[in-house]
């Protein structure tokens, strides 16, 4: 924590929140617009990864612990697959748009295109999960510290 | 039949997912799991094998989707992959115990089963590449999973050169890509020209050898096979069984087969791509073997020895299949794939037969004898699937007209009963006399590779030649069956 430049603590604690904010719209909009569940999910995790850059692994671990970004990382995938297997029941056919049939929507409005905004929000859960954990494990992975200490003493926080 | 298709790589991804988040007690609960699915999908297996058809993701038809193929060459190798993947399941579930972490294992190995399974049934050069990717980086995890000295380190030999491999096959999908703008299998098959005796133009030969490099890489042919006796030797028994007996033959022999074969089609320049490390790695592996000392690594070369074998073979299928020798062709194709099925399943039987002598096991006779089937197809004795495979193989060489090349393979051949012979104390469990007991899941795991070993040995026998051997021959060789997959109403075709 030593040796940080104040600018730097001071800009990236405000910009991290857009930055989130825009990768929930990324992923939001994914069905309409370029983007969607993985860049939206990148974007999540480079607003922590900002944090674990400007203010230290602990200040980053205790915003987004390891065992919660772990967790988005499982849910994520389950409910992608969960999806895709509601469609090989509901549709005939793995990861068949079964919602579209039964809530069209407006083409272009929101709340429309089916099963793709669910898929597009698991895929941003785990990414985000994912992505931040990988950082955070490269980040106490240094040539010759303690992986075991540097992730037991963030668990404990 | 084939709306099953999915289930194969769904239920192990669903259950690596699921298994993080498993309560720490009861401890039982993860291997559970494991066991059903592993149970599950050899019941899948079983019930495709024989079977062919295209399955469409959502509905989806290629180019607009992705589609997963089964045929007569991807049935059988996926139903050696379950086998050995159920077998490496119950052999873990009682040799765990001396590890900590469990349920992270079982996810590893379910994440690992997903990509090898959807590796074979991939349609598409791109999902079979992550596929493969998402095989391999779990198996480096599970090399080092004991986390000792010896085992980290051929770990992370493993997965930096395997990083390094896999951007030649992601260059190679890139090429193809760029040249034919397609990444389906069947449409590949259907657009790019086969070169036959002629030299393919340069753009199509490098796309072929970065191909080769990658995965060369993963069926751990030499030179590329450095990383293979290391990972093998240091990692525990189960895994070292799942990655002979699954991921090598799978996410390396299969892929590199499917890909030349039926995207690239016949020529004699990639046939003597295949030849090359082919007969180097029969021979090294042959003699390195001689040189050590580690039971474990003995196998391992024996391991590059049997995959110099079925490149030989599909080199050989492949020159002759340019040639226009159907005949000939077709015994090499064959021979090549069914060395493939009895090496898988003989490797994995040697690894878990050893294994039960690893502390604090105390094997039973019973386990001695079932590594000794295991040795024998690998050495090729003749009652054994072994034996037939390699003679196929060497007999297309000679009918093909390659005398120097079947004197090689024979050579060798009546080399490796020799070997194993000298070496049988080493890499066979020793009995532990009255007080040897094998733990039930870890017998189980041993029958059901040794009842594949000694079925596998049948299917050379008249009547059932065409119900395998029939059919994947048709298919490494039938190019067009397989571009006419997609054509419109011929989607069950081949």
């Amino acid at each position: 924590m030593k040796n940080r430049s104040l600018i730097v603590q001071r800009v990236s604690r405000w910009l991290a929140p857009f930055i989130f904010i825009y990768g929930l719209q990324v992923i939001l909009y994914g069905h309409l617009s370029p983007g969607g569940g993985f860049p939206g999910g990148v974007i999540l995790a480079s607003a922590f990864i900002l944090i674990l850059l400007s203010r230290g692994k602990e200040e980053a671990g205790r915003r987004l612990p390891l065992s919660r970004a772990g967790r988005f990382d499982n849910t994520g995938a389950l409910v992608f697959l969960a999806v895709g297997l509601l469609g090989l029941v509901l549709g005939g056919s793995f990861l068949v748009n079964f919602l579209q049939r039964l809530f069209p929507g407006r083409p272009f409005s929101l709340l429309s295109s089916g099963t793709i905004p669910i898929n597009n929000l698991a895929i941003g859960l785990k990414i985000w999960g994912g992505i931040f954990l990988a950082v955070l494990f490269l980040s106490v992975l240094r040539v010759g510290g303690d992986p075991d200490r540097g992730l037991k003493t963030m668990e404990e926080e | 039949m084939t709306a099953l298709l999915p289930l194969t790589v769904a239920l192990p991804l669903g259950a690596a997912f699921v298994l993080p988040l498993l309560p720490r007690r009861p401890r039982r609960a993860g291997d559970l799991l494991a066991g059903l699915i592993s149970g599950a999908l050899l019941v899948l297996a079983g019930l495709l094998s024989g079977r062919a058809g295209v399955y469409e993701i959502g509905g989806w038809r290629a180019p607009l989707g992705i589609n997963l193929a089964l045929d007569g060459f991807s049935a059988p190798v996926l139903l050696l992959a379950a086998t050995v993947g159920l077998a490496a399941v119950l052999f873990s579930s009682a040799h765990l115990d001396t590890y900590t972490g469990r349920n992270r294992y079982w996810a590893l190995l379910m994440l690992m089963t997903a990509g090898i399974n959807g590796t074979i049934l991939s349609g598409d050069i791109f999902n079979r590449f992550v596929f493969v990717e998402i095989a391999v980086i779990s198996s480096y995890i599970l090399v080092g999973f004991s986390g000792r000295g010896r085992a980290l380190a051929a770990a992370i030999r493993y997965g930096l050169l395997g990083a390094a491999a896999a951007n030649f096959t992601l260059l190679g999908v890139a090429v193809l890509y760029a040249l034919h703008g397609t990444v389906n299998i069947a449409h590949l098959a259907g657009s790019v020209p086969a070169a036959g005796t002629a030299l393919p133009g340069p753009e199509i030969l490098f796309a072929a050898l970065l191909m080769l490099i990658g995965f060369g890489y993963k069926s751990a042919a030499a030179p590329l096979h450095i990383w293979q006796p290391d990972a093998l030797a240091a990692a525990p028994a189960p895994v070292a069984a799942f990655l002979a007996g699954a991921l090598i033959p799978a996410a390396g022999v299969y892929a590199l087969a499917r890909t030349l074969f039926t995207v690239f089609g016949p020529a004699e320049a990639f046939g003597w791509m295949l030849l090359f490390p082919g007969l180097l790695s029969m021979i090294f592996g042959a003699l390195a073997a001689e040189r050590r000392k580690d039971p474990r690594v003995f196998l391992s070369y024996q391991g590059i020895c049997q995959v110099g074998y079925i490149l030989t073979g599909l080199g050989a299928a492949m020159v002759l299949a340019a040639r226009g020798e159907e005949r000939a062709a077709g015994l090499a194709a064959a021979g090549a794939v069914f060395h493939l099925l009895n090496y898988g399943a003989a490797a994995a039987l040697l690894f878990l037969a050893g294994g039960t002598a690893e502390p604090p096991g105390r094997p039973s006779r019973w386990s001695a004898l079932a590594g000794l089937a295991g040795a024998g197809s690998i050495a090729g004795i003749p009652p054994l699937g072994g034996f037939f495979s390699k003679l196929m193989i060497v007999a297309a060489l000679w009918f093909g007209g390659f005398p120097l090349l079947a004197a090689a393979a024979a050579g060798t051949a009546v080399l490796a009963p020799v070997s194993f012979y000298r070496r049988r104390e080493e890499f066979l469990p020793r009995p532990a006399g009255h007080a040897g007991r094998t733990p039930p899941a870890m017998a189980a795991a041993l029958i059901l590779l040794t009842a594949l070993v000694l079925g596998l040995s049948l299917a050379p026998l008249p009547g059932l030649r065409g119900r395998l051997l029939g059919p994947a021959r048709r298919a490494v060789l039938d190019r067009e069956a397989y571009a006419a997959y997609l054509e419109p109403g011929e989607g069950q075709r081949p």
